[in-house]
């Protein structure tokens, strides 16, 4: 703006002055959207989070619902009972499996049985039923899958099963016995290479090819939160502000104004796992945690709340002055406030096997969360512990947490149940370090889970 | 916390910092964009808009001037947008032509309210008041405002002088200044 010649008359510099006078206090809206939209960061922040959660989720819900569903799927058809073997087998795309429902129910077991045990060794079927040969991946057959190959003989057969592999249209014969409990994997010409029986044992063993080292685990804990509170230390305020008009508690315990009666919370995640040895797993995974505590505080008119600051700036000593809501103190109009904390946490820790064989097992964790507070509404107290007031710049947007579990474990199917104590403690004060209280929030509860292996 | 700190603490993106300076600027800069606004809603969609550019364009203010100037100029012209994006001062300014008003040399008596003036100031139509605030308050010269607003500089000369002898109509009427005759009777009483 170029320098005109300012108040051309008395008229022109009185209008301004006056209008200058003028002021105007804007609603507490604007300061909300303005801060909104200086720091979108954090909305950035919690879409990201949000897309890594939903994947997980969907994994889990993908894991459990269609638990194959990184195996091939197979068809089972049923070829004709008792068909004489012959080189010249009739083309058995063209068969109706519903001809024979007794023998398709057998199949049906047998697949219910095996399917995911027998389709995983084999990445090819090729051929018609005439020549068909089972590839095994890697061209070899192990060795404790090569014991099992032959052990039926060819007139114990009473059915032969097709497995269909879906999508691709390639056949494979399979065999039932007569009590058509145990499927048999059978050469159908001379010269296919091998016929594996896949029983009951074999399928546990051809479990123990897979690499299963990572797995899945969703939780839910409810929880106790309580806080610890560290009172302001007169020596550590900064020198030029002890003289300021600002009171500050010298010698009383703040826990002992405060109302530290638990309330409850809850932390829900999940966390992909990876088995570096028998015992111990790596975790690492997202966490959404929400605890809070009471404050029991009364109704007053808006006094004053006035909190001494450490240094801010540089060596620049300052303190917060705003307008407090309620008072710690007053024997009238009691209210019960609670400050809330949503917290979005990453966890990343160790989980030991410390007993347990099998089905039922005892683990013990422990955990560090960096962790991301979602809202900025918490109440500050003021320094002299007389009155709350709302301060979002003065809380802290990171912080970390530390977290313990034990809990016990049962296997049931391929799911494996966990259930037990836990405990969380964030290490750095709720508030930033230039407000001199400390609070440190601890939350232990029960911690309910289940855990599945990715295959 | 010394205005250094603030501009250093806002320059980091402190929230802290941010506040302060919103607490410290935002009564006065309300008050700036009431004048130009239709409404309180309104006046409160700019001084959201003008600080958010503050913030974000801090890294421009060179200390050469005053701060609280530049930061005026950015709600100003803010205001001005703002105006121009809800079509709500073409009207008027366009139309009216002004007459070939007489200004008086009125003077405005310090027991006036600052209140009082600037609802005086809104009682003008939108464009006139634009102007007027421009020019009188603001201090921009007529052909910058002419670039602002996209009119002629003897349109807003002329809007300026018509908008300005109605606001001294309203004063007068309003008994917040003197009136012609009141005026006459006062000198011949000195006389």
């Amino acid at each position: 703006m170029k320098e005109r010649i300012f108040f051309d008359d008395e008229f022109e510099k009185q209008l301004r002055e006056k209008s200058d006078q003028f002021k105007m206090y804007p609603s507490d809206k604007v300061w909300s959207e303005v801060h909104r939209s200086l720091h979108t960061r954090r909305r950035g922040f919690v879409a990201g989070m949000s897309l890594l959660v939903a994947g997980i989720l969907i994994l889990a819900g993908t894991q459990l619902i269609a638990p194959s569903h990184n195996s091939r799927h197979l068809q089972v058809a049923v070829k004709t009972a008792l068909q004489p073997e012959s080189a010249s087998s009739p083309d058995l795309s063209a068969f109706n499996p519903t001809a024979f429902p007794s023998i398709q129910n057998a199949a049906n077991r047998a697949s219910r049985n095996h399917t995911q045990n027998i389709k995983s060794p084999f990445i090819s079927f090729r051929g018609s039923a005439e020549n068909a040969s089972a590839v095994y991946a890697g061209n070899e057959i192990p060795a404790q899958v090569k014991s099992e190959i032959g052990t039926v003989p060819k007139n114990d057969r009473s059915a032969n099963i097709v497995l269909k592999e879906m999508g691709s249209g390639s056949t494979v014969p399979l065999s039932l016995n007569q009590q058509g409990t145990n499927a048999v994997l059978l050469p159908e010409t001379p010269d296919v290479a091998a016929a594996i029986e896949v029983s009951e044992k074999s399928a546990t063993q051809t479990h123990l090819l897979h690499n299963e080292r990572f797995s899945w685990e969703i939780y839910i804990s409810p929880t106790l939160n309580t806080r610890h509170l560290d009172g302001i230390e007169y020596q550590n305020i900064n020198p030029s502000i002890q003289n300021a008009p600002i009171t500050v508690v010298r010698f009383a315990d703040v826990n002992g104004f405060v109302d530290k009666t638990p309330a409850m919370g809850y932390d829900l995640g999940g966390n992909i796992l990876y088995r570096l040895s028998n015992n111990f797993s790596l975790k690492a995974g997202l966490q959404f945690s929400f605890s809070r505590y009471y404050i029991k505080a009364y109704n007053s008119n808006r006094p004053q709340a006035s909190a001494a600051l450490n240094s801010y700036f540089g060596y620049i000593a300052d303190s917060l002055a705003n307008t407090g809501i309620s008072r710690t103190i007053n024997p009238k109009n009691p209210q019960h406030y609670q400050n809330n904390f949503y917290q979005l946490s990453m966890p990343v820790g160790i989980e030991w096997k410390v007993a347990g064989r099998g089905r039922l097992e005892f683990h013990l964790g422990a955990n560090i969360q960096p962790s991301y507070l979602l809202n900025r509404d918490a109440y500050l107290l003021s320094s002299d512990y007389s009155s709350y007031s709302k301060e979002p710049a003065m809380l802290r947007k990171w912080n970390f947490n530390a977290g313990a579990e034990a809990f016990i474990s049962y296997r049931v199917g391929g799911i494996r149940w966990e259930l037990g104590p836990m405990v969380r403690y964030q290490i750095l004060s709720t508030y930033k370090n230039s407000y001199p209280l400390k609070e440190n929030l601890m939350n232990y509860g029960l911690r309910l889970g289940f855990s599945k292996t990715i295959r | 916390m010394t205005e250094e700190a603030i501009l250093q603490g806002c320059l980091k993106n402190h929230a802290a910092a941010q506040r302060e300076l919103y607490q410290r600027y935002s009564p006065k800069m309300l008050a700036v964009c009431f004048r130009f606004a239709h409404n309180r809603e309104d006046a409160e969609d700019m001084l959201q808009d003008g600080f958010i550019k503050v913030f974000l364009q801090m890294h421009t203010f060179q200390s050469k001037g005053a701060f609280e100037g530049w930061i005026r100029r950015i709600m100003v012209h803010t205001c001005i947008n703002h105006l121009k994006k809800n079509k709500r001062f073409n009207e008027s300014v366009d139309l009216i032509q002004a007459s070939s008003a007489q200004v008086r040399e009125e003077s405005i008596p310090s027991i006036v309210q600052a209140k009082q003036i600037v609802d005086c100031i809104r009682l003008l139509p939108i464009g006139y008041r634009t102007v007027l605030n421009l020019y009188a308050i603001e201090g921009y010269s007529h052909k910058e405002i002419s670039g602002m607003l996209d009119i002629e500089e003897s349109t807003s000369r002329s809007q300026y002088t018509r908008a300005r002898q109605m606001l001294e109509d309203i004063l007068i009427r309003r008994n917040l200044i003197p009136g012609p005759r009141e005026r006459t009777d006062r000198l011949t009483a000195i006389q």
